[in-house]
């Protein structure tokens, strides 16, 4: 039987052929003693760090790691070598190497102990994953960005829905009073518009209507919870949040959701200042019908979005997707209200929401 | 002697039950005869005690105190259903009347008139609390 040992010591030509691998490998192979100084390289480390191997032989490894993480690299090797083991180094964790010119990059490191003569050698395997890593992000990005895509051609349906079925009942109209070699024009066009119209309707079946779970809640309950969320943006700001909240007046609405519209209100009217106070407001409206407003004293809405209907993708913020106020909206007309956007008085901006007090108030 | 009205409490705090309970022990004319946290089994029980009036919140987790009441005035054809609750909002107000509920208190009442109310509903009047018509915009 043949045993690694019972082969015995690779005969010179052999251990050549073994260099030749090494020095060939496609990936980065270092080689280091106990005391963490480089005694072997090959071809890929000159090429993916840009040293010379004589200037890398001898010196720490460190050498090839960013300042900020020497310190612990050190203390890692130590314990790696108190118990070496073939592995791979901090797996999931973010690896970084540095080039000779300080040029940093994603590496992925693989460690094997090797026994010699004078102590153990450890050889790691170091492979640049600067072009995975970015094919990550990359995916990442459109993902997100698909996403939103998805969430915005709903809205962008919705929106259009409504001109369409317009421009279709007019065209009709006018159908009825023109001669007859102009109707086939416009019969044309009906038909069109009638196509148009079917897209919509499939485009917006894609799409789940937003599921809605009513509970009767109380307005003071809604505004707390929506305050607690706006946490962040409020925070180290000098903003006072002021209730005005009859006792015991409640609605039928879906608590995550209507949560989730008055904390983006907040958050809104929060980050449009430094100091004020935001005035939340409920009040009775006849006897089916509830107001919620969220009031500040900022700067206001900017004079080009004044007065103007809130619209999809359309925002003054850096960062904003200009869908917030959109989502906002969809959600309270989802539960038969009406989102207003208005200025204050004297200044800053008001949101008014009209909600239904009870599910069966509204129904037509 | 005729025993009292026996009522029954569904509301999903325990210590608003213990405070009823104790309210309507202290007072000769009310008897209580059971209570639960959840409307659902409340319902059941509430079918076979058969009490003659019921206590019933609005906000409870599961099934909400409108949800459960009609159920609960089919299951006590001749007992009274009175909404006990924080919502003071004239639309639950007529939507409980308009589902069988007998009378609307509000737990910020006065114990006094929450009493009074409760033996008014069961002299066979219907009875809102008055803190609710403040709310008459109507």
């Amino acid at each position: 039987m043949t045993t690694i040992e019972s082969m015995g010591r690779p005969p010179r030509e052999d251990e050549s052929w073994f260099r030749a691998l090494v020095e060939n490998a496609p990936d980065a192979i270092v080689g280091i003693d106990a005391d963490g100084r480089i005694l072997l390289v090959n071809a890929e480390t000159e090429r993916l760090f840009g040293w010379d191997r004589s200037e890398l032989l001898q010196q720490r490894v460190e050498i090839l790691i960013p300042p900020h993480v020497r310190e612990r690299h050190v203390e890692d090797r130590n314990r790696y070598f108190e118990r070496p083991s073939t592995r791979s180094m901090a797996a999931g964790k973010n690896l970084t190497g540095i080039r000779k010119d300080g040029t940093e990059f994603p590496v992925e490191i693989s460690l094997s102990p090797i026994r010699t003569p004078n102590g153990i050698l450890v050889m790691s395997l170091v492979r640049d994953v600067t072009d995975r890593k970015e094919a990550e992000r990359r995916e990442l990005t459109m993902l997100r960005a698909l996403a939103t895509i998805g969430e915005s051609a709903a809205i962008l349906a919705h929106e259009i829905k409504n001109p369409v079925t317009a421009i279709n009942a007019a065209l009709k109209s006018v159908g009825a009073r023109l001669g007859i070699e102009d109707r086939e024009i416009l019969d044309d066009l009906v038909g069109r518009m009638r196509r148009l119209e079917m897209m919509i309707r499939r485009t917006l079946s894609f799409v789940k209507p937003l599921d809605l779970h009513r509970k009767p809640c109380l307005a003071t309950d809604l505004f707390d919870h929506a305050v607690e969320d706006a946490r962040g943006p409020l925070s180290g700001k000098r903003i006072a949040i002021r209730q005005d909240v009859p006792r015991g007046l409640g609605c039928d609405v879906d608590p995550q959701l209507m949560r989730e519209v008055l904390a983006n209100l907040v958050t809104n009217a929060a980050e449009a200042m430094e100091e004020g106070t935001i005035t939340l407001r409920a009040e009775p409206n006849g006897a089916d019908e509830i107001v919620l407003t969220i009031e500040d004293d900022g700067p206001g809405m900017p004079s080009t979005m004044r007065g103007k209907p809130i619209q999809p993708f359309v925002t003054t913020k850096p960062s904003g997707t200009g869908l917030g106020l959109t989502i906002c909206r969809k959600i309270v007309e989802e539960h038969g209200g009406k989102l207003v956007i208005l200025p204050n008085d004297p200044r800053g901006t008001r949101v008014r929401i009209e909600i239904p007090a009870r599910t069966a108030s509204r129904a037509p | 002697m005729q025993s009292p009205p026996s009522v029954y409490l569904v509301d999903d705090q325990a210590i608003v039950r213990a405070s009823f309970k104790a309210l309507l022990s202290e007072d000769d004319r009310f008897q209580v005869v059971g209570q639960q946290g959840d409307a659902r089994t409340g319902i059941s029980e509430i079918r076979k005690l058969k009490p003659d009036v019921v206590l019933l919140d609005i906000s409870m987790p599961g099934l909400s105190g409108l949800e459960a009441l009609p159920q609960i005035v089919a299951a006590i054809p001749d007992g009274y259903v009175v909404m006990v609750t924080d919502f003071e909002t004239e639309d639950y107000v007529l939507a409980a009347l308009a589902a069988g509920a007998r009378g609307y208190l509000s737990k910020a009442d006065e114990p006094a008139d929450l009493l009074s109310g409760l033996s008014r509903i069961i002299a066979g009047e219907r009875y809102v609390s008055p803190r609710i018509r403040g709310f008459g915009a109507r």
